[in-house]
């Protein structure tokens, strides 16, 4: 059967694809037009709750790309966001910030690393990279042994590398300050980096799922076995998905300190873990838009809750402050979504094509005989690219 | 270590397992039902300390206050059964893991939206209050005493309710083999009710011995408990009661000796450890130590 799959050319719908190149442009033209209108227009407040968007957006996004397409299921995900914070942070902060008094840990070359005579964004993007880089490092290392488990124990593995992480944080005194955590770090996250960043993962993520690479994910999460059984090398695989969206993670990591100048281990556990689950769990596991929505959705929901928490007055009754309530309502619908549409919003789709009626690749393929799905047969390729043609 | 702190030590320990114990056997024993990592376990805990708090604050005397705190919890216990998991049967693994963190978070900030983010003391009962001289200059706290013997007595109750009644036997073959189970005539439903009921009932006791160990009781508490028991699943072997209790003393044990002997800048890294072993087990020994549950592994 090797052979008659190696023949087969991946399936290119062409139209599709300009269909998609069109939409992909009309969104970008969008995000700007926002970017913009959010740099240029917008107050403080809102300009910020443009940015945690887009930041939100591209850990969503960097989530979805491992839970929802290869099926591994990460609680650790916020582990390479606090990575990228905290990396990033010791990069940006001034070197008068960095003094021995206070960080005592800190190598000497670190330490006097200064980058505020730099173009802001030049820093910010340096340190992103960097944060981003360190995150796909730890990725790797931890991903290469977890990445072979599956089910509920990676999740719990997952969640152990991100209590393990916030341990870290919270004890390592002489260089993250505990939990008093960093300061100083330059706010230069601007609606513009992170749109920037947002649009990149959004391009990744889909570059990647259409690629062979992204159909292998898709097999293997479908059927580990069968995958297996056309050259499909599933932990490789499942590897690369986790690296990227570390990458991903990381780099958000590194906005996120920039936008609030400042980082502590409190913002990176169980709570933000939870609210990023949401997104992209709402927005549907394995869409790419999906986790976008998701991402808004989770990021502006609170904040229209907020006036109810401080308090309400519904003619004669009273109600004073009511701390806790917006997340009550949050999970109450979360668990409602799980049990009446556990596919999320979108499910496997994507929203544009959703509504253009297209129906995606995925979903042609559902119909098909199971031996020759264009996923197995692009992934066949991804396992073997000598054997094609 | 002299020997009197080492008696000491052993006692403590001896405590904390059994605390975790309790609430591990309630976790250990809906896994191996439904395949649910119950998140939301932790809660059960927070909840009866909560009641108890508040019965107490009523004025009850302490052997009223205590029973009712746990009978809030069983029905704490029952109530998030028939809500959020009943609908979700069959459902994937994952969701209803999620699933549980949901119910986590909500009965949390419901608690914190009630009961207020100060924390209050437990009114641990006049008895229970003081140490015990042993022979050999051991010096005992009264809780930790009590906190093993009831934790022991709930065991050996517990141990007879699962191998001598139909019902216990019935949880067993569900957990063997749900479908089998259910060609005999079994009614999956009423077992995973006596399940949930039983984990909420324990929880309950452990959150009355948890809150008289750490003397004060918040909406957030449930939270490290539940983390450990959950450890404790995992080094015993998913699904296993005994293994689930075997794993909460070797992490009492652990916890309490490591703390005891490590050189004291490491000792605040203490769950950096605790993790790093339980990532260590996910990878070399996923089944546990007395476990039989599939590994699921590539």
């Amino acid at each position: 059967m090797a052979a008659v799959v190696a023949r087969q050319r991946p399936v290119r719908a062409r139209g599709h694809d300009r269909r998609q190149i069109v939409l992909a442009i009309v969104v970008l033209v969008l995000g700007a037009l926002g970017a913009w209108y959010a740099d240029a227009n917008l107050n403080g407040y809102r300009q910020q709750l443009f940015i945690l968007c887009a930041i939100y957006a591209v850990v969503a996004v960097a989530l979805a790309l491992t839970s929802g397409f290869t099926g591994v299921f990460s609680l650790g995900q916020i582990g390479f966001l606090a990575i990228g914070a905290y990396v990033s942070a010791l990069l940006s902060m001034p070197p008068a910030g960095k003094q021995p008094m206070l960080l005592p840990g800190l190598p000497e070359w670190l330490a006097t690393f200064d980058s505020s005579g730099w173009h802001p964004q030049a820093a910010l993007l340096f340190a992103s990279l960097v944060g981003g880089l360190a995150a796909a490092l730890i990725g790797a290392l931890v991903g290469a042994p977890l990445m072979r488990l599956s089910g509920n124990y990676v999740a719990v593995a997952t969640m152990g590398f991100l209590i393990i992480v916030h341990s870290v944080a919270v004890n390592w005194d002489d260089v993250t300050r505990g939990a008093r955590g960093l300061s100083q770090i330059p706010t230069s996250t601007n609606p513009w980096a992170a749109y920037v960043w947002a649009a990149i993962a959004v391009y990744v993520a889909l570059r990647l799922r259409n690629s062979p690479y992204g159909r292998a994910m898709i097999a293997s999460r479908e059927n580990i076995i069968a995958s297996r059984s056309v050259g499909v090398n599933v932990l490789r695989t499942r590897l690369l998905a986790f690296v990227v969206s570390a990458f991903l993670t990381g780099v958000a990591g590194s906005l996120l300190a920039h936008q609030i100048g400042t980082v502590a281990p409190s913002g990176f556990y169980f709570a933000t873990t939870f609210t990023v689950v949401i997104m992209v769990v709402l927005g549907g596991m394995g869409s790419i838009s999906g986790a976008v929505v998701g991402a808004i959705i989770m990021t502006l929901t609170p904040e229209l809750l907020r006036p109810i928490e401080d308090g309400v007055s519904l003619g004669p009754l009273e109600f004073g402050a009511l701390y806790g309530l917006s997340n009550i309502i949050i999970a109450i619908g979360f668990i409602l979504v799980m049990i009446f549409r556990p596919q999320g919003l979108l499910g496997d789709r994507e929203l544009g094509l959703a509504l253009l009626g297209r129906r995606t690749p995925q979903q042609d393929a559902s119909g098909e005989d199971i031996a020759i799905t264009p996923e197995l047969v692009s992934a066949a390729d991804a396992a073997n690219p000598d054997s094609r043609g | 270590m002299s020997g009197a702190e080492f008696g000491q030590q052993f006692i403590n320990a001896l405590s904390l397992g059994s605390i975790y114990a309790l609430v591990a056997i309630g976790l250990a024993m809906v896994f191996s039902i439904l395949r649910l990592i119950n998140f939301a376990h932790g809660e059960a805990l927070m909840i009866g300390a909560v009641f108890a708090v508040l019965f107490a604050e009523r004025g009850l005397p302490w052997p009223v206050w205590t029973l009712l705190a746990v009978a809030v919890t069983v029905l704490g216990g029952l109530i998030v059964e028939r809500v959020a998991y009943r609908p979700l049967r069959g459902a994937p693994d994952v969701t209803l893991l999620l699933t549980s963190l949901g119910v986590s978070i909500g009965l949390q900030n419901g608690a914190l939206l009630t009961f207020g983010s100060q924390p209050r003391a437990f009114p641990t009962p006049e008895p229970l209050l003081g140490q015990i001289l042993l022979p050999g200059a051991v010096q005992i706290s009264r809780v930790n005493l009590v906190t093993v013997l009831t934790a022991i007595s709930l065991m050996v109750v517990l141990t007879w309710f699962v191998t001598r009644t139909q019902t216990g036997i019935a949880m067993r073959a569900t957990a063997e083999n749900a479908m089998a189970a259910r060609l005999m005539g079994i009614n999956i439903n009423t077992v995973i009710v006596v399940a949930f009921l039983l984990g909420a009932a324990l929880a309950g006791v452990a959150a009355l011995l948890w809150g008289a160990r750490v003397g004060r009781v918040e909406y957030s508490m449930g939270f490290i408990p539940v983390l450990k028991a959950f450890v404790a699943t995992v080094i015993g072997g998913f699904g296993s009661i005994p293994g689930a209790v075997l794993g909460a003393y070797i992490l009492g044990f652990g916890e309490i000796f490591l703390v005891a002997l490590l050189p004291d800048s490491l000792t605040s890294y203490r769950d950096a450890f605790i993790f790093s072993a339980l990532i260590l087990i996910l990878l070399f020994r996923p089944q546990g130590i007395l476990g039989s549950t599939e590994p699921e592994k590539i």
